[in-house]
Formats: C-alpha cells, structure tokens, sequence
C-alpha cells in the first residue's frame, strides 16, 4: 500500500502533468523535502504519523502546486479548475491563442463569454467578428448585435441588418423586418456604402449557419467539452487527496 | 504585518535567489533559511517555492545537480548563476529605489501606528 507520503505526490504529479522523465525527479526532489520535514518534527517530538501529516499539511495543496508545476504558456493546457493559459487553453476559464472555457479570452474565443479578436458564445465580443446569442465588435452576427457591421434578430451597428435593424446605414436592398436608419439612399457617406460588402458574409453566414456553421461550431464545442471532460476524470481519480481543496 | 500572496508572488523569485546568493542550498534548507529571516514569508506552502526555482533554472538564474545528502538520499542541489547575481543585483537596485520613493511619498504613515491625522490648518486635536 501507498504512503501518504506517495498518494500525495500522485496528486501533484496529476497537476503537474510533466514528462515521465521529469515527473520522477520532481517526485524524487518533494519527496526528498518531505521526508526531511518529518525526520524534524520526529526529532521535535511529533509522533510519526502527526509528522506526517503536518509535514504534507505545510507543503501546500498538491492542486496548487501542481498547476504552478506547469509550463507558463504550453502548446495544451487543460484545467479542471482554475484559469488555463497555453496555445489552445479549456478550462473553466481559458486565456490562450484558441481559448474556450466558462471565460474565454484568446484571438480565437470560444465560450460562455468569449472575448477575442474571433468569439463565439453566449456573449461575445469580437474586435474583428463575433458569432453569439449576444454580441459586441466588428462583425457581428447575433441574437442581439451590437457591432460596426451588425446582422441578427435586433441590429444595432454602422450598418446593421436584422429583424430589427437600427442603424446609420440599412442596405436599401433589405427589405426584410423593421427598419430605422439614419442615412437615406441619396445621401448614404461612400465609406458606409463600402462597408455593405461585408454584409454578404454576414447574410451568408445566416444562409448556411444550420448546413455548415452551426454542426461545425458545435463539433468544436463538443470536442473541446470532452477534451476538459477527459482532464477532469484524470485528477478526479479514486484516490480524492484529503486536502486538495 | 501579513503580507498578501500577491506582494509575496512577485518577489519570491528575489528571495531565493538572495538566499542563494549566501551558498549552494537545496530546497528543504532554504524553506528554513526563509522561515529564519521572514517567519510566515511561506504561509501558502513550502511546496511553492519548487515552481519558482524550476522557473529559475529555466531562465538559468540558477542551476541544479543532484548528490547524496548527508541522509544519504539523492538530493538537488542549486546554485546562482552569474546570470543569477546580475539579476539579483538589479532587483536590489530596483527595491532600495521603490523603498527610496515609497518613504517619500508616504513618510512617517507608512508605519503602523505612527499616522497621525491632520486638518488643512494643522495637527488634528
């Protein structure tokens, strides 16, 4: 049977997630650290297993440790806790180059709030396009949108288009819904015109959101969810540390 | 006075690497240099200064080799670099500097107990 001494630095390296080859040294090196602590506070008087567990108790929370253990910006991070930060970041929240999680940050966000220069999610805020049941940025395609180029059930943005469109400029091709613009098409500023090109993709977007955009979205979801759901079966191993929390 | 983790996180890596500065050391004996000069300094955990030394050597501030100890287990050891000292030296710099502007700008206040509070006109009575 294990000491406790050795589930305990299970968990670290459950954390840690490193290499074999590193994950024996450091077990070496903290096991090194906490047999010497013990050896103290037997010499002090403390029956062994008390030392031992003040021993660990000092040491710190594995889960702590363990995630500090990691490599400040991996290809992969995957957390169960706490904030992921890595190449691709998921976690509960996730702050990465593609990052999805509760919280999302990343230039490609995927989440229950996403904020990117690319999001999906909930909510959204996308500097270049957003693609959310509520959404804020550049180019945006949403519930509600909120965006320079703004498509969606209520339009809001420079140029918006939707079942509600309120805008400085609504394309005078759209004939759909209701309509409140600013500008009429006789004197529409050039640079608003220029921007109804990105329209088409918006409006593309809508065309094929349930044939191409909307399995393929939730393909990522799903992926990403079972990723983290993997990561979580892995820490959540039988043995729950005593003083993981 | 406690000091928050936050203040601690920021600086744990000039500790050690001032405690390295007086010797090669391995960890079980530097969490006990620490605790001698700043008892608390490590309330969050002794384990947490690994993530720190492991940075450390990754930035090669520091740098490890294994050897028996006098326990007679295979123990790492760690020893600042020149690396290490030029950057120990700056951070010593940068601190006596921010003390040097934290005390003049907050003066006598800054200690616990010495704040006397004052009206435009003068001493609060």
């Amino acid at each position: 049977m294990k000491s406790l001494i050795d589930r305990y630095l299970d968990r670290v390296l459950i954390y840690a997630n490193k290499p074999d080859s590193e994950a024996e040294a450091l077990r070496q090196e903290l096991k090194d650290h906490l047999l010497q602590k013990v050896d103290d506070l037997i010499t002090d008087g403390v029956p062994r297993e008390e030392a031992t567990l003040e021993a660990l108790r000092q040491h710190g929370s594995p889960k702590m440790i363990g995630y500090k253990l990691r490599d400040p910006f991996p290809w992969i991070d995957v957390r169960s806790h706490g904030t992921a930060r890595g190449v691709i970041a998921i976690g509960p929240r996730a702050v990465g180059i593609f990052a999805c999680g509760g919280v999302a940050i990343g230039v490609v966000a995927f989440g229950g709030a996403a904020v990117g220069l690319f999001s999906a999610g909930g909510l959204a805020v996308g500097l270049l396009a957003a693609w959310a049941g509520l959404g804020l940025g550049g180019i945006v395609n949403a519930g509600l949108a909120v965006g320079i180029v703004a498509t969606g059930g209520l339009a809001i943005g420079l140029v918006a288009l939707g079942g509600l469109a309120i805008g400085a400029w609504v394309p005078s091709f759209w004939s759909g819904g209701e309509v409140h613009r600013y500008y009429t098409p006789e004197n529409v500023p050039p640079f608003l015109k220029s921007l109804e090109p990105l329209l088409n993709g918006c409006t593309y977007f809508d065309r094929h959101v349930f044939t191409f955009f909307l399995p393929m979205y939730l393909l990522v979801i799903f992926s990403l969810g079972y990723v983290r759901y993997r990561e979580m079966r892995r820490v959540s191993v039988e043995d729950d540390w005593l003083i993981d929390g | 006075m406690k000091l928050s983790k936050k203040t601690l996180d920021g600086n744990m890596d000039t500790l050690l690497l001032a405690v390295l500065s007086d010797g090669p050391s391995y960890g079980y004996q530097m969490v006990q240099d620490l605790n001698a000069k700043a008892p608390g300094v490590l309330k969050t955990g002794e384990g947490t200064i690994y993530p720190v030394l492991h940075r450390l050597e990754e930035r090669e501030l520091i740098q490890s080799t294994w050897r028996a100890g006098e326990t007679g287990r295979q123990r790492r050891y760690y020893r600042i670099t020149a690396k290490g000292k030029k950057a120990l030296a700056d951070n010593r710099l940068q601190w006596a500097a921010l003390q040097k502007v934290m005390t003049t700008v907050l003066g006598d206040r800054s200690t616990p107990g010495s704040f006397q509070p004052t009206t435009r006109h003068g001493v609060f009575s």
